[in-house]
């Protein structure tokens, strides 16, 4: 089974600490959400994992290996990431850009599994309409689909992604944060996501994150996180928040 | 064979033979054929085919679509050693004139990125900006020279900064060939990780390849093929920059498709402008350069407003 493991790491950008002591592990399959207030470091922390930052102090373990020790091309066997932008400089049809999430798997030839995976992907997503149009020119919901499928189709033990449902619809969203917990059991596989809605991520999420502070505010179950208080406390807003079959439904009270 | 001196192509095929083969080697036609117009075409050829390969590596690994050796200040670094050579006679190596010269000052701007890029974790868009400076300053101080120059010295240097494939010899060819064969080698072995790295750094790294020593080592590739080319031609520019967005318009950005298409049709622009250069105002002849632009340009607009909604936006 594989397992990450954050071990007393610090990150920060010169004098400044952005995370500090970070400890926390990854085990169960599932869908974990990484909640938080705009740059405590949700981001940075998910980052650091496949080794796109550098901690300052401490590591992060891949399978009891300290992910720097690592190649890229090694952590791509286990690791995959989804940005929320496409990042295409030239013109790439949504099929090419698929396509090359294959890269740290296949070999210098496209094979029938490779298409049968983009296939796959491009079905569950719902992209079969687009896949012959130009990644830049669709839109930002639309990308973000595309960059999910991506990820799927490089087969990964752990998928990491940032704020993938940011540019989506409320039936996308929902969509989308259905089917990678259905995914993330079905597989067998640990999901990481970097979102921002409460009651979604309430809704689906196996395990959540609440970063604050430089550190770990709160992490377990969502009735367990998304409290009114811890709410209140992190975000600075007043909460009401519902239970219905154990899961918690978050009433944001506006201000006047 | 086109040219001022008009020959068959059946006599050119005889020709070739009898440079395999043996035979009258001491004619006319042999002369013009296999010792006048046969390395001047090659030269063509590999020039055409290594400028381009240059600038499509770089434009994927910088993602940059204005990336190629001209801007990345590699021409420019070769046209000053070359200035430096014709000019004032300094030659960095006893006895290697302006293609020794040349080929090292070609490299100084890419060695400039390399280290900023290496110790200074500089970004795609610093390293071409780097470059782009670099091409500034080295051209300011060529212009600079150029002032103080004798007319003869700087018609030498005007002639050399046009570039032209006139003055191969199958010598250097043989060089040429040699470094733009295993540069391409390279680069087409490393197509799939140029398309990755089209995806950005952080999408690169995340599906497998080490990105900075990656651009490191193409960059060095695609230097010395660039350095080894105009170092015997000139600086021809266009070539590197618009024939892989040319290809591109019909093959799409595929870099494993695009980097030997690229390399064939700079190769037959470059060709087709040679041959348009000798032949236009016969006797005498324009710069290839110049002609590569004028073929070239006419032929880029109109792809460029054909699909400007699909390559580029």
């Amino acid at each position: 089974m594989t397992k990450v493991e954050f071990k007393d790491m610090s990150f920060g950008y010169d004098t400044k600490i952005i995370l500090d002591n970070i400890n926390l592990t990854f085990e169960e399959p599932g869908l974990v959400c990484v909640l938080g207030p705009n740059g405590v470091g949700k981001t940075t922390l998910v980052k650091c994992i496949n080794k796109l930052l550098v901690p300052k102090a401490g590591v992060v373990e891949l399978n009891g290996t300290d992910v720097h020790k690592m190649s890229f091309h090694e952590m791509a066997q286990h690791l995959a990431f989804v940005p929320n932008s496409s990042g295409n400089t030239f013109s790439m049809s949504v099929l090419e850009t698929i396509l090359m999430g294959r890269h740290p798997i296949a070999g210098w030839t496209t094979t029938d599994e490779d298409i049968e995976a983009v296939e796959q992907a491009i079905t569950i997503l719902g992209l079969d309409e687009f896949v012959s149009r130009d990644v830049r020119a669709l839109s930002a919901g639309q990308v973000q689909r595309v960059m999910i499928a991506r990820g799927l189709v490089q087969e990964p033990e752990v998928l990491i992604l940032d704020e993938p449902t940011s540019n989506l619809d409320v039936k996308y969203q929902m969509g989308v944060m259905k089917f990678l917990k259905s995914y993330a059991h079905d597989r067998g596989i640990i999901v990481i996501m970097v979102c921002h809605d409460l009651n979604i991520t309430a809704a689906y999420a196996d395990r959540v994150i609440l970063v604050y502070n430089k550190g770990i505010y709160a992490d377990g179950s969502a009735a367990e996180v998304l409290t009114a208080e811890n709410i209140e406390e992190v975000y600075d807003v007043k909460a009401k928040v519902f239970y219905e079959d154990g899961v918690p439904h978050i009433f944001l009270v506006p201000e006047y | 064979m086109i040219g001022t001196y008009p020959i068959e192509p059946e006599d050119v095929w005889n020709q070739l033979m009898i440079a395999i083969f043996g035979g009258d080697r001491e004619s006319t036609i042999y002369h013009v054929v296999i010792e006048l117009r046969m390395p001047r075409i090659l030269g063509a050829i590999v020039c055409g085919f290594g400028l381009a390969i240059c600038g499509t590596a770089m434009q994927s690994m910088l993602k940059n679509p204005l990336a190629d050796p001209y801007t990345m200040g590699i021409s420019s670094g070769a046209g000053f050693g070359a200035a430096l050579a014709i000019l004032l006679g300094i030659e960095l190596i006893a006895g290697g004139g302006v293609v020794v010269n040349a080929f090292i000052f070609a490299i100084v701007p890419a060695a400039v990125i390399m280290f900023l890029s290496r110790f200074r974790q500089a970004t795609p868009t610093m390293m071409i900006l780097c470059g782009t400076a670099l091409m500034y300053l080295f051209n300011a101080i060529t212009q600079l020279f150029m002032l103080v120059a004798d007319p003869e010295s700087m018609s030498a240097v005007y002639t050399w900064m046009v570039g032209s494939v006139n003055g191969i010899t199958y010598s250097n060819l043989v060089i040429m060939v040699v470094v733009t064969v295993l540069g391409s080698i390279y680069v087409q072995i490393m197509a799939g990780q140029l398309n990755v790295m089209g995806l950005g750094d952080e999408s690169a790294k995340t599906m497998g390849v080490d990105v900075e020593r990656r651009r490191l080592i193409v960059m060095l590739v695609v230097t010395l093929v660039a350095a080894a080319v105009v170092s015997f031609t000139g600086i021809i520019g266009f070539v590197g920059l618009v024939a892989p967005h040319i290809v591109r318009t019909i093959l799409g950005s595929d870099n494993r498709y695009l980097i030997p298409a690229s390399g064939i049709f700079g190769a037959v622009l470059l060709m087709a402008s040679d041959v348009a250069a000798r032949t236009i105002v016969a006797p005498q002849m324009l710069p290839v350069g110049v002609v590569t632009a004028c073929l070239g340009g006419p032929l880029f607009m109109y792809l460029i407003l054909r699909n400007s909604r699909e390559a580029w936006t």
